[in-house]
């Protein structure tokens, strides 16, 4: 009753092994047992603009805690994953961080998410995604949707590094094939970070800013 | 992905249904009220064993004061009046529980280096 779903041209990624549909019940599962639906760019945009209509400017806010429940609940798969593998030492903090990049590429690459890089920054963590569907898709319409992926990165890392984090979206805000740049640390530096944002900075002069660690100069009620 | 609770609080973002919400409030303070009164009136039968063998409080008489401070705090759990109000963000946040972080060594070349500073902080 269950076959495998085949991906053809996915640059390597062997569907295979990750997902199986059910024609008797019409469900999709990832290995993990997750359910999974299909949606359209369409879907994503018309769920999108109907938040945004009914709340406005509090949108933003509203994806972003979406978008950290998605990043927690899918830390739960990713953990679960690499315990299956052996991967994890004593905790997920201390997985190898070689092989906690690529597996982590991996499991976003695989569900159709674009592709990622980490790097340490200024003290800050970096994460570039490149080719990103979710930009593509919705925060390229409205920059004010970025705050979903902004929330899945804070939601996932708070829980793999057992430090509550936020993120904020710094670059590829206009062109829909645009490489996007988020930053992740605690909110005592991404909080000023989004002031320069909606003051206008661009992300040159807000990688200088956080080089320089003007964020330590901001007044604390001045930040938002 | 938001939880039927987030969902819930939706309506409450609106200020003509928390207005709804503290009316229906109101009405329930007046129905616990009213209860309250029956009981000190009528009480039933264990208060009127307390009271033949003088049993200390009966419970109906800390009623009164106990169903007026429930009130407010029922309805500010949810939505507190003025810029005590939760932003929207804050309803949708959830609370991330973590161990501390003391107690786990940082290997090198982990995760954890990539974030030690925010971990040592934390």
């Amino acid at each position: 009753m269950s076959r495998t779903l085949r991906a053809t041209g996915s640059g390597g990624i062997d569907f295979d092994s990750f997902l199986s549909s059910n024609a008797a019940t019409g469900e999709i599962r990832t290995t993990h047992d997750a359910r999974v639906l299909i949606l359209t760019a369409e879907t994503l945009l018309a769920l999108a603009d109907a938040v945004r209509d009914r709340l406005g400017d509090a949108v933003g806010e509203v994806m972003y805690g979406a978008g950290h429940a998605w990043g927690r609940q899918r830390f739960a798969e990713f953990a679960a994953e690499a315990e299956e593998g052996d991967a994890v030492l004593y905790h997920m903090r201390n997985m190898g961080l070689d092989e906690f990049k690529e597996r982590f590429n991996d499991q976003l690459v695989r569900g159709g998410w674009g592709t990622f890089a980490i790097e340490e920054r200024f003290e800050v963590v970096v994460v570039h995604v490149s080719n990103s569907a979710f930009h593509e898709m919705v925060s390229s319409k409205d920059r004010r949707y970025a705050d979903f992926f902004a929330g899945f990165l804070a939601g996932f890392f708070s829980e793999l590094i057992g430090v509550t984090l936020d993120a904020a979206q710094i670059a590829g805000f206009d062109e829909p094939r645009e490489p996007c740049v988020f930053v992740l640390a605690d909110e005592k530096i991404v909080a000023p970070v989004r002031a320069w944002l909606g003051g206008g900075k661009g992300t040159e002069e807000i990688l200088a800013l956080l080089e320089a660690k003007e964020y330590e100069k901001t007044p604390p009620k001045a930040q938002n | 992905m938001a939880d039927r609770s987030t969902q819930d609080n939706m309506p409450f973002f609106e200020d003509e249904a928390f207005e709804e919400a503290l009316d229906a409030a109101e009405v329930f303070n007046e129905l616990a009220a009213e209860e309250t009164e029956r009981l000190v009136e009528e009480p039933p039968a264990e208060e009127a064993f307390a009271d033949e063998f003088e049993l200390p409080a009966k419970p109906a008489a800390a009623a009164p004061a106990a169903a007026e401070e429930a009130r407010p705090a029922a309805v500010e759990s949810h939505v507190p009046a003025g810029p005590g109000r939760p932003s929207i963000g804050e309803l949708f946040k959830p609370v991330v529980k973590h161990s501390p972080p003391s107690r786990i060594r940082i290997e090198p070349n982990s995760v954890g280096t990539l974030f030690r500073r925010f971990i040592e902080q934390g």
